[in-house]
């Protein structure tokens, strides 16, 4: 007789209620088949379970963790988003390769751990701006500086605005604060804190210079200093027959510090920075108010810009449609595109 | 941990998009909320979230999960539905264009938000005690404590089975009521109160129920028990006389609103299959997130309370309940002129419902019914208006909520003249029988008799009451004059007609009062000068 795997062990430990929970989840999803079940059981919890049968000490610890880890591949098999015909491939790379990497974080809180980034997973799938492979590979690289679940989420949620999650830039800078300056800094690519050991209170400092200077979007930390140009940084946008939001050429307006985007059907928020930039829908409707006319950067007709003391011309833009900035980007539209260009001091 | 909370998960999505939309920041917090449920207590974002849309995932995991209710009886378009015929008498059915619901599911969850007392009719097996079982588990009860604390009718059941016993040993020892102990009953203090098979209750016992149902008070002894606001559930496989024991007149004129189980069917029945073999009961999987608690209860009666019925609505409303309960045979002094006259009379209408007057069914709409309606049942109306309003998240009351609603709620509270002729027609005997078609149907024609006597642009009684309204104070003599004048003039228009309907009952009424206070006021200046 073969050996049983360590989650086979566990389940069998807890059958009746094991079983008991894939009726009740059948209840609520009826094409929820056994077979698909444990074909999900053996590919992805059997070897996450083996992993942290290595770290506990009872049957009793291990069997918290496989109860977590069995409930989260119910959900996620009754829903379609793991298993066979899975409509979110990532979430197998989730359990391929970032879950074995964190096998001591799950077992300190299995299901915090496993429902908090299954669900940071699938949110990044679906935000067609953002690169979730990225979000699992910076994870990855970081688990074995990650010293408590804590740390992991705040990590998570930092990754996830630096994989291109552009709307969450301002909480996940709150967030930012909260991480360790080695882990901030290797999250957003800034080389010196991370190559040069230096005392922590030195590490602190550069920390808190790192965070001044991503108050500007576009301040990239492994840029070298120098003088600032203006470049096009950005374009994003697109023709809704091309899985883009615009069903015509749009037009941008201002609204205190945020640019919209809208066409005959609908309004669309910008969010911009060096890490992406995503357009969220806000329905027909524009802010209460007027629109904020006020301008940090100029452009003519003829697509010359200018910001202070700062010129450059941009033929692309050249008899643009219309146009609005805040402190640190100018948006352009264009009578025959559907995309939004951006410009900014870089 | 509590396993069954992440398998009954509900819907991320908004129930209806249509409804408006909050402005919403985005938080990196989010990031971890998604398709995967916690067992974890409720998020900040659930506590967060709205009540209306709560009770709309309510509503959806009980008609997706836990009834088996595929009718869409409450129908709301916002294009002209399309429309098939079928059969020699062109039985229509429409496909509704905007979202639509069961009466089955919602009239009870309407009743839970508003605290009201909900019948639920219909054949053996048809979920009536389920549904009832389930607004006691959204209320926060636990399926034990639901269980134990519904009363089951039957016709032994005394008053001391229903409300409490007396502790025997303070009876033996007391010296007057006041010592004596009493025992309540656990559910008398419960938020959710769920009767089964009421009319299998003996009458000395159903008034002792009477008493709970309308004052929300128990009494033995001498001594009073004040139960909480509760929403109140009660059964009954047949409401028209069957059961052991006729209900008493009292009891069902509380009932504030009765729901009508409609039959199974039959292209459903792997549902049932599955659930036999699953052997799961919708009542343990309900999940947490729909579970209201006691404050949250409480706030949605204030919310719901605080939609706006606008005026103009609420003037089709007065002038579709006032239709009713004018009788012009009934009495030769204009007052008197109600059905209440004839029925405190112990006459039949029959017997004085002989002359031909002449009136046009189309207009006299209150030929058709027995009565008019009380001020209680007005007021349910009001009150399951505006929550099916706010069910829908909306801010106030539309045409549409106050047409759904007002058959579910008065189809009970207007007693059918089944004689009128209106009913002789072929296409319409069968509004003897279905009930929320005959008052849908009234309250359709009611509106077009509205809109075709301009009343919504030209309505001279509600100009002379918005006159009213304004005060009196600071009136000259010659001000209150002109009024008179002015009501006598309305008085005088209407008298030439040759006809006296319904509705110019209570407006002629109105105009009488509104005289007699400026007539009392006049006399005032008169004396003070």
């Amino acid at each position: 007789m073969a050996e049983l795997t360590a989650l086979a062990e566990a389940l069998l430990r807890r059958r009746d209620d094991y079983n008991q929970r894939f009726l009740r989840a059948r209840y609520l999803q009826r094409r929820l088949a056994p077979d698909d079940f444990q074909d999900v059981l053996r590919r992805y919890a059997a070897p996450v379970a083996e992993g942290l049968a290595e770290r506990t000490s009872s049957d009793a610890e291990l069997d918290t963790i496989v109860s977590a880890l069995y409930d989260l591949c119910l959900q996620l098999t009754a829903q379609d988003l793991l298993g066979p015909g899975a409509r979110v491939p990532v979430l197998a790379e989730l359990f391929d390769e970032l879950l074995p990497c964190l096998a001591g974080l799950i077992a300190e809180q299995p299901e915090r751990v496993l429902v908090a980034l299954c669900n940071a997973a699938y949110n990044l799938a679906l935000e067609p701006a953002a690169d979730p492979r990225c979000w699992i590979a910076r994870l990855v690289a970081l688990a074995p500086r990650l010293a408590s679940v804590d740390a992991l989420l705040l990590a998570g949620q930092v990754a996830a605005w630096r994989c291109g999650m552009a709307h969450y830039r301002e909480s996940a800078l709150q967030a930012a604060r909260q991480l360790e300056p080695d882990l901030l800094a290797a999250l957003v690519d800034q080389p010196q804190i991370q190559n040069e050991p230096q005392s922590e209170a030195q590490n602190e400092k550069a920390a808190e210079r790192l965070l001044a200077a991503l108050s500007d979007p576009w301040f990239d930390p492994a840029a070298r200093v120098g003088e600032k140009r203006l470049q096009r940084v950005g374009r994003v946008g697109g023709f809704v027959g091309f899985d883009g939001p615009f069903i015509e050429p749009p037009e941008v307006t201002r609204f205190g510090e945020r640019i919209y985007a809208l066409d005959s059907q609908q309004a669309w928020l910008l969010f911009a920075d060096r890490f992406g930039q995503v357009l969220k829908g806000q329905g027909s409707d524009l802010p209460a108010g007027a629109p904020d006319d006020s301008t940090h950067f100029d452009i003519d007709t003829d697509g010359r810009v200018s910001c202070g003391k700062h010129r450059a011309r941009f033929p692309e833009l050249a008899g643009w449609r219309s146009a609005a900035s805040t402190e640190h980007s100018l948006v352009v539209t264009l009578p025959h595109s559907h995309y939004l260009f951006l410009v900014a001091l870089r | 941990m509590r396993q069954r909370d992440r398998y009954a998960k509900i819907s991320q999505s908004p129930t209806r998009p249509a409804a408006e939309r909050p402005q919403h920041d985005f938080d990196v917090a989010d990031l971890y909320r998604g398709p995967v449920a916690s067992s974890e207590p409720a998020t900040a974002q659930v506590d967060e979230q709205p009540l209306d849309e709560k009770l709309r995932q309510a509503y959806f995991w009980i008609v997706n999960h836990a009834i088996i209710s595929p009718f869409y009886d409450i129908e709301y378009n916002d294009a002209p539905p399309m429309r098939f015929d079928f059969g020699d008498r062109k039985v229509a059915i429409n496909l509704p264009t905007d979202q639509s619901y069961s009466s089955y599911a919602l009239a009870p969850l309407l009743n839970l938000a508003v605290r009201r007392r909900c019948l639920l009719v219909g054949g053996p097996g048809r979920g009536k005690t389920a549904i009832a079982i389930l607004m006691g588990v959204l209320a926060g009860y636990n399926l034990h404590e639901i269980r134990r604390a519904i009363q089951h009718g039957q016709p032994q059941m005394t008053i001391a089975d229903l409300l409490g016993n007396p502790l025997p040993a303070t009876l033996i020892n007391a010296q007057s009521m006041d010592e004596v102990k009493i025992a309540w009953r656990r559910w008398l203090s419960m938020r959710v109160k769920i009767i089964d098979e009421y009319n299998r209750i003996p009458t000395r016992t159903q008034s002792a129920l009477l008493t709970t149902m309308a004052d929300n008070y128990a009494e033995l002894y001498d001594q009073v028990y004040e139960c909480p606001p509760a929403a109140w559930y009660l059964t009954a496989n047949d409401d028209a006389g069957g059961g052991t024991y006729q209900v008493i007149e009292a009891l069902r004129d509380r009932i504030d609103i009765v729901v009508k189980a409609l039959h199974f069917n039959t292209r459903f029945l792997n549902e049932l299959l599955l659930r036999i073999e699953d052997g799961i009961q919708p009542e343990q999987v309900v999940p947490a997130q729909i579970i209201f608690s006691p404050e949250e209860l409480d706030r949605l009666e204030r919310e719901i309370l605080a939609v706006e019925f606008p005026a103009l609505l609420r003037r089709r409303l007065e002038f579709f309940a006032s239709h009713f309960e004018f009788f012009e045979p009934a009495a030769n002094q204009f007052e008197y002129m109600t059905k209440d006259t004839v029925k405190l009379s112990g006459l039949e209408f029959s017997a004085l419902n002989t002359e031909e007057t002449g009136k046009s069914a189309q207009v006299e709409l209150g030929s058709q019914s027995l009565n008019g309606f009380s001020v209680r049942a007005l007021m349910t109306c009001i009150q399951f208006i505006k929550a099916m309003a706010y069910f829908r998240g909306d801010h106030a009351v539309s045409f549409e909520d106050m047409r759904q609603m007002i058959p579910f709620v008065m189809h009970d509270k207007l007693t059918q003249n089944p004689d009128a002729p209106a009913f002789e027609q072929d296409s319409q005997t069968t509004l003897r029988v279905d009930r929320i078609s005959w008052i849908r149907g009234l309250f359709d024609r009611s509106c077009q008799e509205f809109d075709r006597l301009g009343l919504e642009r030209d309505d001279p009684v509600a100009e002379v009451e918005a006159e009213f309204e304004r005060g009196l104070d600071g009136l000259t003599a010659a001000e209150v004059r002109k009024r008179l004048a002015r009501i006598e003039g309305v008085l005088r228009d209407w008298a030439r007609g040759r006809k006296l309907y319904g509705h110019m009952y209570d407006d002629i009424l109105k105009l009488k009062y509104l005289h007699q206070r400026y007539s009392n006021y006049l006399g005032w200046l008169k004396w003070q000068n």
